[in-house]
């Protein structure tokens, strides 16, 4: 028998010096009788007795010390009793939410599975790319409403980053853990090792596995590439997931939002097992799709949306001082370098401002006039986009302070105390990332605050925002903090740095959504975090949220982008795999251990009753002798 | 004039044979012999006050109702005797004086 505490037996040498006392100790009383015929009498067997007597201890006491000595150094040691923990009451279902459970029945009988095995208190999380907690600590019924909610997304699976997420829960020990799955994907390691895992943190884990080999063919591994032409060259492979040979029809349509789409029709013949790459050319700007015709067991991967930013013309205003040489300023040379881009540069308003997509103010030495702050600034309302260079002059002139309603900073003072480190935050840390801020020396500037709900991508330490944005009605108002002069007094010397360009490109781009190809063409499975809570319009739903889960394939438009979501996972759309983890066993037995604990506590209990037993006969005995 | 403490054949016998005389039995005892005192527990050491015979035994209350009880039986026994033979008995605590007790029972006291 193991202990936990093995040399708690130690205590049982105790017996000895309790024996030798016993042995040793004086014999109580002399009774001096004028006889002991009567002593002889009682006693059965009288020379017996006498010799027997003289030679052994007969003290009831010693005995009950005795047997208290044995079980107080048993209850020491702590025997471990083995135990096993049978339909463990607080069950953590994990339910595989993966796109190969959307294969016809799977779901459903893994939701049977999982109402079947609940508890008295239940957890359920669905294993998609991310273990995604849907409920915790929910007594049977409850959990019964939440799994019959559940639905198969078009994620791949991560089922043992969620079966380890669940075993290093503390709450979730002694708990049983029900793995539901169809186990066609498995990239962790062997299932058994974390069995043996949550055994060792005492919890049992057991798996069910759902479905059956179905025909599915696949569109996978998708990617565009850049034609230099303002098209792109769309590249993917379609996959049959069967042991027989098929014909797909497979659709492409492109630019069908505008009337002016194309649509190119083809025919793949697949071999059992089969694949075969295609290739669709002069793909356009905007929301195209691939579609496989044919009808499969998970319809998400047979259709692949395609998202093309599309970069319209733009034209900006640059308001300014008349100076020439602020009109040949390096704010002016970094825009003009982008394509498809008309930059205006005036001193005064245009008659039709509606004609520019971006104002850029940028007045250094004088003011703009009071109208003409006015008309910005109920432009800005209005939802045009703006740019406000933080100059002096912003701070200095009252005129200029009209534009402080619409920016999103509030301006505070000058600040020329002298070098600043430049900071990128937040979203700025990939936006700029190809920005050197690192070689910018920082004079002087304008101390700011962000105001409520402005994205900060910028800062300067405690100066505040360098760059920081915020959004009204459908445009944006961003304040640059980077004065561009370039003469003695010069404020910074960002300007005269290479990667100053960079910046303007990357600013702008953000500003008018276009985002880079990467970006609006991702996998399922992906999660984004934003700033700021936003408007998300998902496939299915619109919703407001500071993050997003890409978990269904198709279109989500997020600040004025088109994202195209697909799954591209053989993995997960091979319903037909040979190479499954086969978790049922050859008798549909299912494979699991029976969670066997060690634990001393119950014996110790049970030791200690009898201790306290003993203990009363023990004072019963000496209270009848009158020792006590 | 005895403890009569011994066996009840051969106390038979002696009256018997001292019955054509007359004969007063007197029996001598000590309270101590007939209930053993409470500070008698435990493992006790009882030593014969004539032959020096010991015997070791754990006492408990037991053991001194069942002592009790064969002490009483012993006497009772004693006392038919005395009956049987119309000898007139009598039992005097040995702290009582059993000497001035005898003579005030013979008369001579």
């Amino acid at each position: 028998m193991d202990f936990e505490f093995s040399q708690g037996l130690a205590a049982l040498a105790g017996i000895i010096p309790l024996t030798i006392i016993y042995l040793l100790r004086p014999r109580p009383k002399n009774i001096i009788l004028p006889s002991l015929m009567f002593v002889r009498r009682i006693s059965q067997n009288l020379l017996d007795s006498r010799r027997t007597l003289s030679k052994r201890i007969t003290d009831p006491l010693f005995y009950l010390q005795l047997l208290a000595l044995i079980f107080l150094s048993i209850a020491i040691a702590g025997p471990l009793i083995e135990d096993v923990k049978a339909d463990a009451q607080k069950v953590i279902i994990i339910m595989d939410s993966s796109a190969s459970m959307s294969a016809p029945d799977r779901i459903n009988e893994a939701k049977s599975i999982a109402i079947e095995r609940l508890g008295q208190e239940n957890t359920i999380t669905a294993a998609e790319s991310i273990p995604v907690l849907l409920a915790k600590s929910l007594s049977a019924k409850d959990a019964e409403t939440v799994i019959d909610g559940m639905e198969a997304k078009h994620t791949p699976s991560d089922i043992p980053r969620a079966i380890l997420t669940a075993i290093n829960e503390k709450e979730n020990e002694y708990g049983k853990i029900v793995v539901i799955s169809d186990f066609e994907t498995w990239e962790g390691r062997a299932p058994e090792t974390y069995i043996r895992i949550a055994n060792t943190k005492n919890m049992e884990l057991e798996f069910r596995q759902v479905g059956n080999k179905t025909a599915n063919y696949a569109i996978v591994d998708g990617y565009l590439k850049d034609s230099n032409d303002g098209t792109y060259e769309y590249t993917c492979t379609i996959r049959n997931f069967n042991d027989e040979s098929v014909k797909l029809d497979v659709l492409m349509e492109s630019g069908s939002d505008s009337g002016s789409g194309t649509k190119v029709s083809n025919s793949v013949q697949l071999a059992e097992y089969g694949s075969q790459q295609i290739k669709f050319s002069k793909i356009p700007q905007g929301i195209s799709t691939v579609k496989i015709l044919n009808e499969d067991a998970i319809p998400c991967d047979n259709i692949a949306c395609i998202s093309i930013p599309e970069i319209k013309p733009k034209k900006i205003l640059v308001l300014t001082d008349s100076d020439q040489a602020i009109s040949r300023s390096p704010l002016i040379t970094a825009i003009s370098l982008l394509p498809d881009i008309d930059v205006d540069v005036r001193k005064d308003l245009p008659e039709k401002l509606a004609d520019y997509d971006t104002i850029v103010v940028n007045s250094r030495y004088k003011p703009l006039p009071s109208h003409t702050v006015k008309e910005i600034v109920t432009s800005a309302k209005n939802g045009k986009d703006l740019i406000v260079i933080g100059n002096e002059c912003l701070y200095n002139s009252s005129a200029m302070h009209g534009l402080y309603s619409v920016l999103p900073v509030d301006i505070k003072s000058v600040d020329k105390e002298g070098s600043h480190t430049i900071e990128t935050v937040g979203s700025g840390k990939n936006i700029f990332d190809d920005v050197s801020f690192s070689e910018v020396y920082l004079r002087k500037l304008l101390v700011t605050i962000p105001k409520k709900d402005a994205a900060v991508l910028v800062e300067a330490g405690e100066a505040g925002p360098l760059v920081c944005m915020h959004n009204i009605n459908e445009g944006t108002v961003t304040y640059i903090g980077f004065s561009d002069t370039i003469e003695t007094d010069a404020w910074n010397n960002f300007a005269t740095t290479p990667t100053y360009p960079v910046f303007w490109v990357k600013l702008l781009r953000y500003m008018w959504g276009i985002e880079d190809i990467s970006e609006t063409n991702v996998n399922t499975g992906k999660y984004q975090a934003f700033d700021q809570t936003i408007k998300i319009k998902t496939p299915s739903d619109t919703i407001s949220s500071d993050f997003v889960y890409f978990d269904e394939c198709g279109l989500y438009g997020l600040n004025q982008k088109t994202i195209a979501v697909n799954l591209y996972d053989s993995a997960e759309s091979n319903t037909f795999t040979e190479k499954r983890q086969n978790l049922t066993g050859k008798n549909g037995a299912i494979q699991k251990e029976d969670l066997h604990t060690v634990s001393p506590d119950r014996s110790r209990k049970y030791l200690i009753y009898l201790l306290l037993l003993l203990l009363i006969v023990e004072s019963a005995v000496m209270l009848r002798r009158g020792i006590i | 004039m005895s403890d009569f403490l011994d066996n009840l054949d051969s106390v038979q016998k002696a009256v018997n044979r001292l019955a054509r005389h007359e004969l007063v039995i007197v029996h001598i005892y000590d309270e101590n012999e007939i209930n053993l005192p409470e500070s008698v527990d435990g493992t006790v050491k009882f030593i014969d006050s004539e032959t020096g015979e010991e015997i070791s035994f754990t006492v408990g209350a037991g053991f001194k109702k069942e002592y009790a009880s064969e002490y009483s039986k012993h006497m009772a026994e004693l006392e038919k005797i005395a009956y049987d033979f119309k000898i007139p008995y009598f039992r005097v605590s040995i702290k009582n004086e059993p000497f001035d007790t005898v003579l005030k029972i013979i008369g001579e006291g």
